[in-house]
C-alpha cells in the first residue's frame, strides 16, 4: 500500500519544519538573525484512470479521473528577509542597517561575506572589525587619539580628536544589497555568501536608492516572532502525530489481510 | 471476489487520505477524496443467476477548491489568491496552474516560483529593478515598484477545475479544457494561502476506511469457513 510510504514522507517533512522552527527559537535573540521556514510541495501523482477517458459508449467521458498522490517533499527551506526591531545599546560601534542591505566583510581567505548584525569594535590597530575580527569593508581606520567617533545615517565615519578641532571624516560604511537576498547561502556566525541564485552584490552607500539607511548606538534583533514559531511549532507537532497514525491504520489494515489464513 | 474488489478501493481511498494528511502544511494544497462506483459487469458466477452481485471500483476525485486559510507571512513575494483562479507559471514541459503564490526573484529579477519556473503576467514574465524600492501589490495582481507598475500577475480560471491534472510540486496542468482569465479572483500580498486539509475529516475517513477494510477481511474468511464447513459435512454425508 501506498499509505505506508506516503505518511512517512509527511512525517519526514514534518520532521524538517520542526528542525527549521527549533533554529529559528534558538537564534530568537541573535543579531540580525533572519528567520527561516520550510516549504512543502506534493509529490507526484500516479494515474489511475485518465480524465477525459470514455466511461460509456454512450460518449460520457469519467470528468476528473482517478490520481493517488504519494507524499510530501520539502521544496526548499525559505529565508524571510522581513527588517527586525531596532534596538537601542548606546555603544557607539553598533550600527543598525534599517532597510535593505547587508554590511560587507572581509573574510581571512578574501572573500567577501554579507552580514546584518552591526555589532562591531575597533582592532588592535584601530581598524572597524566584527566580532570575530574581520574587517568591515571598506576598511575604515579610526585614529589613536580620537576621543569620539560618529556615524551617521548615510555610514559616514567621523572622529572627533583629542586636540578639539573640528570632526575628521576617515571613511564611509559600504552596504551590498542582492536580487534576491533569500539566495544567499547561510556560513553561520551570522555571515552569508553570495550565489548565483542571489545575483552578484550591488555595493553602494547608506541611503542611496535602494539602500537603507544607518542608526549608530543600535542593533537590529532578530525577526522570530516567538507566538507564531510555537504556534508552528504545534501544528507541525499534530501533523506528525497524524501521519504517524496514518501508519498505525495502515499497519492493521494489512495486519487483517495477512490474518485471513 | 466481490470483498477483494471493495478492499482494493479501500485500499486507494487510504492511499488518497494518507496523501491529504502528508500534506496538511502543503501551501495552496487542494483536498480530494476517491468516490468508489459500483460496476455494471457482473462476474462470470452471477451472470445467469439473477443475485445482486456488484464489483465496486475506485471511479474520480472528488476535489475541493475551497480556499485554505491565508497565513500573513510579511514576505512581500508572497501572494494568496482568494476566490477561483490559479497563477501561471511556465515550466519546462509548458504552463502549467499553481494555488502556491510563494513566489521569489532570481538573479536578474524575475518573478519565479520556488522551483525557478517563471510567474506569467499579463505581458510575459515579471521583472522587477533589482536596485529599486520595495515591491507592492494590487487586490488586481499589479506588482508595482516605487509607484509605477511593472506588471500584472496572470489568474486563469476553469470552468470544471476537477479535471485539471496534478503534476505535484503544487502545479496542475490543463486537460480538455482551455485556462479563461479570472473574473473574481483577489490577489492578497504579504499572505500564503495554506492547505486546505481538514485533519478531523481526514481521520474520520481514516477510520471508516480501516473499519470497514477489517470487517471485509472479517466476511472473506467467514465466507471461507461457511465453504469449508459446507465441503466438510458434505463430504462426510457422501
Amino acid at each position: 500500500m501506498r499509505a505506508l510510504n506516503t505518511a512517512a514522507t509527511g512525517m519526514q517533512a514534518q520532521q524538517l519544519n520542526v528542525e527549521v522552527i527549533a533554529n529559528n527559537i534558538a537564534n530568537m535573540n541573535t543579531t540580525g538573525f533572519k528567520r527561516q521556514r520550510a516549504e512543502f510541495q506534493d509529490l507526484l501523482y500516479q494515474n489511475i484512470e485518465r480524465m477525459g477517458v470514455q466511461s460509456s459508449d454512450a460518449g460520457t467521458i469519467v470528468p476528473t479521473g482517478v490520481q493517488v498522490g504519494v507524499g510530501v517533499k520539502a521544496g526548499s527551506v525559505y529565508r524571510v528577509t522581513e527588517q527586525g526591531s531596532i534596538t537601542q545599546t548606546q555603544n557607539l560601534y553598533d550600527v543598525a542597517i534599517q532597510g535593505e542591505g547587508y554590511f560587507i566583510v572581509q573574510l581571512p581567505d578574501g572573500r567577501d561575506a554579507y552580514t546584518r548584525a552591526g555589532n562591531f569594535s575597533l582592532s588592535a590597530d584601530g581598524q572597524i572589525v566584527t566580532e570575530d575580527g574581520f574587517i568591515v569593508a571598506p576598511g575604515i581606520s579610526v585614529p589613536q587619539d580620537a576621543v569620539g567617533i560618529s556615524i551617521n545615517r548615510q555610514g559616514v565615519v567621523e572622529v572627533i580628536m583629542a586636540d578639539g578641532s573640528a570632526p575628521q571624516e576617515v571613511g564611509a560604511l559600504e552596504l551590498a544589497r542582492f536580487v534576491n537576498a533569500a539566495g544567499l547561502e547561510a556560513i553561520g556566525d551570522n555571515s552569508f555568501l553570495e550565489t548565483p541564485a542571489s545575483g552578484a552584490a550591488n555595493r553602494g552607500l547608506a541611503g542611496q536608492v535602494g539602500f537603507g539607511t544607518l542608526q549608530q548606538g543600535f542593533l537590529e534583533a532578530s525577526n522570530v516572532n516567538a507566538v507564531t514559531e510555537i504556534s508552528s511549532l504545534i501544528t507541525a507537532q499534530r501533523a506528525y502525530e497524524m501521519n504517524s497514525k496514518v501508519i498505525t491504520t495502515t499497519d492493521e489494515m494489512l495486519r487483517s489481510t495477512t490474518n485471513l489464513r | 471476489m466481490v470483498g477483494l474488489s471493495a478492499q482494493q478501493v479501500l485500499q486507494k481511498r487510504m492511499d488518497t487520505t494518507a496523501n491529504n494528511l502528508a500534506n496538511m502544511t502543503t501551501a495552496g494544497f487542494k483536498v480530494e477524496h476517491l468516490i468508489s462506483r459500483e460496476l455494471s459487469e457482473k462476474p462470470a458466477t452471477a451472470a445467469d443467476n439473477p443475485q445482486d452481485i456488484a464489483f465496486t471500483d475506485a471511479w474520480m476525485l472528488q476535489r475541493d477548491f475551497s480556499t485554505g486559510p491565508l497565513e500573513r507571512t510579511g514576505n512581500p513575494l508572497d501572494f494568496a489568491l482568494e476566490g477561483d483562479g490559479f497563477f501561471v507559471v511556465q515550466t519546462a514541459q509548458g504552463e502549467a496552474f499553481t494555488r502556491d503564490g510563494r513566489f521569489g526573484l532570481d538573479d536578474q529579477g524575475q518573478v519565479v516560483t520556488r522551483n525557478g519556473d517563471l510567474v506569467m503576467g499579463d505581458g510575459g514574465p515579471i521583472t522587477v529593478d533589482p536596485a529599486g524600492g520595495p515591491i507592492s501589490v494590487s487586490r488586481e495582481g499589479t506588482i508595482s515598484q516605487d509607484g509605477a507598475a511593472v506588471g500584472t500577475l496572470r489568474v486563469s480560471m476553469f470552468q470544471t477545475p476537477a479535471a485539471l491534472e496534478r503534476v505535484g510540486s503544487n502545479l496542475w496542468r490543463a486537460t480538455d479544457e482551455a485556462p479563461q482569465p479570472a473574473t473574481d479572483a483577489k490577489v492578497a500580498g504579504g499572505f500564503v494561502e495554506g492547505s486546505n486539509v481538514n485533519a478531523v475529516l481526514e481521520l474520520t475517513e481514516m477510520i471508516e476506511v480501516s473499519r470497514a477494510y477489517t470487517s471485509i477481511a472479517k466476511m472473506i474468511a467467514q465466507s471461507d469457513d461457511l465453504r469449508g464447513t459446507s465441503i466438510d459435512k458434505l463430504a462426510r454425508i457422501g
